[in-house]
């Protein structure tokens, strides 16, 4: 298929290559592929920002050491000066006056930085001079941390942070002791540092110490006016037993969650500096810089999905376009397929292209002559009218176009179409032409097909119009094969029927036929007439049940069987008999055989099953019913078949033969349908034979699904001619005088007359039996007989071979009595057998 | 049509007198005179008695027909009997005359009459 464009893929493997199925496996992987790498993308992103939090916090943990560091330092350097005083003379020599002079250099405002002021406490614990004004503390203070620490240990100390009774403010004591001359302890120096409430340092927060807590070695946060522990114990003790480090996701200090808690230990105080900040504060550049990064790749990830779905989009749409166009092409081969004649094929092929070339196309299909007979013109349904249409010159160019190109032609521009078809073409902008063989050999014809635009007719167009060309081809031919044996079929079935009733004496046949099953010529009815050799007509009609082709056949030989039995049998009883041989055991056919001798116009038949024939007076309109005994259909074993006499019918009689299809009405009995068929029998008499048959039909066949079959005989006087042949035996003999006599009174002959003539006609038989066929009783013997004008002539004819016999007196007795009873008595002895002929005045 | 009926009948019967009557009746042709010649066959022909063929109802009659009459008849006068034709039909009649047979054979127009002069044939031998 698709052999026409010669190079290049055919159609079918195009379109099988753009409709294979979309490689969705391939597809998958890519973009599980694509899924993985963002995943990879986010994965690497989400680890920056753990290293970014954790880089945070511990640049937030580095802080808490810088702060401690800075505390420690500070405590050190006062505790130095501190230890710097102790040493100062006046102390050393334990002069408490010198004391209070040297103290009154450190009063509140001199810029020092014991800001609460110093004092020497003495061993028993009691204050004996201060930088205060207002005189040293009466209380002991003996009890107190930094006292006995100093003392008892010899070192200085920094205490935990008190809350003054008086004052109500925050104090850190620092204590060391003093020494004698001597080295020993004399008491123990106390320097007092006011704690100022913490600021919301603007540059403090800046450089990221928002959050500082400073907690000291009892628990007190420093930060607090009140100096209370931070609420969140656990942490606290948690931050004591770490020297430092940094709580990510803890609770703060004041118990609240999510924060992030770093702290350092300073030393000298024994504080704990704490960082106490939310997450969101200490990760928020991180958070951010995540935010931004996943933003990025989801981003670039639905940038690239978009795509993604962008190229399948257009990959589908193309799959889509090929796979209407297969649609479109199976449809049409479909299509085609139901095609009866050659005028369908060329409309399906137009709306094919029509359905193709949605924007206009045309179609002429011309016979290769050029002439006349090509199919018109035809524009696809649904285009918007084409302007003007082809002129029928274009048929001539295009043809010897075609035939020039020996394959095909197309033509993608005005211009080719205007040169190569030489003639002005109207609105033709493209074309393509191909030759078709019209299922006919002898007649191809050429295809063109017309486009209003002009068309790239690529080589995948060019393909599709190819294969479309060949399935075009295909069909005609199809449906000319189609044709042909359609044709066949119909002249078969009607060979199954007789297609002409013969000439008999003395009577007139019409006949009406109609098989039920639809297509069909012929069903399970018959009918015939043969005229045989001794001048009598059986005639007959017959039922093979069933319909159709099936029963057709059977039918047929069931009325071939008839044509050979009734010429070999004399009596319709016989025939009947000997027909129900040739019905098989599963077969059903009911059948009657009428008889009727011309010259005696006696009728005889035999049925077996069938509706009873019917007779018809044609002066009065009675019919009667030629009813047989019961006897089952042909085939059933029963007793044998009862041959039934009727009288002589008279000039004017009308027998009636028919088929159960004329009388058998859904809701009437048959009976009553046959009632029927007589009252329009009846009606129609006087009528021709052709158009009584016809319309009693019409009148009385009620379904037209069933077989009918009618056959009407009228009878009607002897001819004045009389031909005949009988088998060369005595007992035809004897058969043909009385049938002699039945003519001759027709022919209204008188009694003597007939008596000689008979009697000569015997002799000449008889003669013909001696002599002609040696008595052997086979041959047959022609008999002539005329009468008219006053005369009666008869020839007696045989084919055998005259033998001189050995005397026979009969015979000689038989020609005297000839020539005696005619006037005219002539014996031919001829070699191809011997003719008597004799003549007598009637 | 195709009747097989016989086509001729033929009853012997014997009268008082000894008279013996053959009555045929039917178509004597070349099967009847088949017939005709097997039935005469078994008359006892020992005494030769006097014979009546009563063709009264006879119709026909061809030339073999006649041959067995013939033949028939000779057959009776051979044995001593004598014949006669009881009331053939104008046609018969015919039939005999051209074949010259009316001489040969004595002809009666009744039945009665042919009885009486086959009687008189005996008593007059």
């Amino acid at each position: 298929m698709g052999t026409r464009g010669g190079e290049g893929r055919s159609f079918e493997d195009t379109l099988s290559g753009a409709t294979a199925t979309f490689r969705r496996p391939l597809v998958v992987a890519a973009l599980l592929g694509f899924l993985a790498l963002i995943a990879v993308a986010l994965a690497f992103v989400w680890r920056q920002y753990d290293d970014a939090k954790h880089t945070a916090a511990h640049d937030l943990r580095s802080r808490a050491i810088l702060a401690a560091t800075v505390y420690d330092t500070y405590f050190h350097g006062q505790l130095e000066t501190l230890s710097a005083i102790a040493a100062a003379p006046a102390l050393t020599s334990g002069d408490v006056d010198a004391m209070r002079t040297y103290f009154a250099g450190f009063r509140p405002g001199s810029g020092t930085s014991f800001t609460a002021g110093i004092g020497w406490i003495d061993p028993s614990g009691h204050q004996r001079a201060t930088s205060d004004p207002n005189g040293p503390i009466t209380a002991s203070l003996a009890g107190r941390a930094y006292f006995k620490n100093a003392y008892g240990t010899g070192k200085p100390v920094v205490a935990d942070a008190v809350i003054a009774k008086q004052s109500r403010r925050r104090l850190i004591v620092m204590a060391v002791p003093t020494r004698g001359r001597r080295g020993h302890v004399t008491g123990v120096l106390a320097g007092g540092i006011v704690l100022r409430p913490s600021s919301n340092d603007a540059r403090a927060n800046d450089l990221g110490y928002a959050g500082l807590h400073v907690v000291d070695a009892s628990g007190h946060e420093l930060n607090r006016r009140d100096l209370a522990a931070p609420r969140n114990s656990r942490l606290v003790s948690q931050l004591e037993r770490a020297k430092q480090g940094v709580l990510i996701g803890a609770h703060g200090l004041d118990g609240s969650g999510g924060r992030v808690v770093a702290f350092a230990t300073s030393a000298a105080p024994k504080w704990t500096v704490v960082l106490d900040q939310p997450e969101g504060e200490v990760f928020g550049d991180a958070r951010r810089t995540l935010l931004r990064e996943v933003l990025l790749v989801c981003a670039a990830g639905l940038l690239g999905l978009a795509f993604f779905a962008w190229a399948l989009r257009r990959a589908r749409k193309s799959l889509r376009a090929s796979r209407a166009q297969v649609v479109r092409w199976s449809g049409l081969t479909r299509s085609l397929n139901g095609a009866a004649d050659p005028d369908e094929v060329y409309a399906m092929f137009l709306r094919a292209l029509a359905a193709e070339y949605p924007d206009g196309v045309s179609m002429l299909a011309v016979p290769s002559s050029g002439g006349e007979g090509g199919v018109a013109t035809s524009i696809a349904p649904g285009s918007r009218a084409l302007s003007g249409t082809p002129p029928d010159r274009i048929a001539a160019s295009v043809v010897g176009l075609v035939a020039s190109a020996e394959d095909r032609v197309a033509l993608t521009t005005t211009e080719d179409v205007r040169r190569a078809l030489g003639v002005e073409t109207g609105w033709v902008a493209s074309a393509y032409g191909v030759s078709l063989k019209d299922g006919d050999p002898r007649r191809p014809a050429v295809g063109l097909i017309l486009f209003p635009r002009e068309r790239a007719l690529d080589a995948n167009a060019l393909g599709l119009l190819d294969a479309y060309a060949d399935l075009v081809e295909q069909a005609l031919g199809r449906v000319r094969r189609h044709e042909q044996e359609h044709d066949a079929a119909v002249l078969l079935q009607q060979s199954l029927l007789p297609d002409r009733l013969p000439e008999a004496p003395g009577i007139e046949l019409a006949a009406h036929y109609r098989a039920g099953a639809p297509n069909t010529k012929v069903g399970g009815d018959w009918y015939d007439v043969v005229v045989r050799p001794d001048g009598i007509v059986h005639m007959t009609v017959g039922d093979v049940a069933g319909r159709g082709i099936d029963a057709a056949i059977s039918m047929g030989q069931l009325r071939n069987a008839f044509r050979a039995y009734a010429l070999e049998y004399l009596s319709p009883a016989e025939v009947v008999e000997r027909l129900g041989r040739h019905v098989a055991e599963d077969q059903m056919a009911t059948t009657v055989c009428v008889a009727y001798d011309p010259c005696t116009r006696e009728l005889a038949f035999a049925s077996a099953g069938h509706p009873p024939p019917l007779l018809l007076d044609g002066e009065s309109g009675e019919v009667a019913r030629l009813e047989a005994s019961y006897r089952g259909p042909l085939g059933w074993r029963s007793s044998s078949v009862v041959e039934h006499r009727e009288t002589v019918v008279s000039d004017g009689t009308t027998l009636a033969l028919y088929t159960d299809g004329l009388v058998e009405h859904r809701y009437v009995g048959i009976d009553d349908g046959i009632d029927r068929l007589a009252a329009a029998l009846s009606g129609a008499r006087g009528r021709g034979m052709e158009s009584a048959v016809d319309s009693v039909v019409a009148e009385v066949a009620p379904n037209p699904e069933d077989d009918v079959a009618l056959l009407l005989v009228s009878f009607g006087t002897a001819p004045a001619t009389l031909r005949l042949e009988i088998p060369a035996d005595p007992l035809e003999i004897r058969r043909l005088r009385r049938r002699v006599h039945g003519w001759l009174d027709q022919r209204a002959v008188d009694e003597g007359t007939q008596d000689a003539a008979v009697l000569a006609l015997n002799e000449a038989c008889a003669n013909s039996i001696e002599h002609g066929y040696r008595g052997t009783r086979q041959g047959t013997i022609s008999i002539e007989l005329a009468e008219g004008a006053g005369v009666l002539t008869i020839a007696v004819e045989d084919r055998g071979r005259w033998l001189e016999p050995r005397p026979n007196p009969n015979r000689g007795r038989g020609i005297m009595l000839m020539r005696h009873l005619m006037r005219k008595t002539e014996i031919h002895h001829r070699r191809g057998g011997t003719r008597v002929e004799l003549e007598t005045p009637v | 049509m195709n009747e097989e009926r016989h086509v001729l009948s033929v009853s012997v019967t014997e009268d008082a007198h000894g008279v013996v009557v053959v009555s045929l009746a039917g178509e004597l042709d070349f099967v009847g005179g088949e017939d005709l010649s097997a039935r005469l066959a078994q008359i006892p022909v020992t005494a030769g008695p006097p014979v009546v063929l009563d063709v009264s109802a006879v119709r026909f009659i061809d030339s073999t027909g006649l041959n067995a009459l013939v033949t028939a008849a000779r057959a009776i006068e051979a044995n001593g009997g004598s014949v006669v034709v009881a009331g053939p039909s104008a046609h018969v009649r015919r039939v005999f005359e051209i074949a010259r047979l009316d001489h040969s054979f004595r002809l009666e127009e009744t039945l009665e009459g042919a009885l009486r002069a086959a009687l008189a044939a005996q008593a007059g031998e």
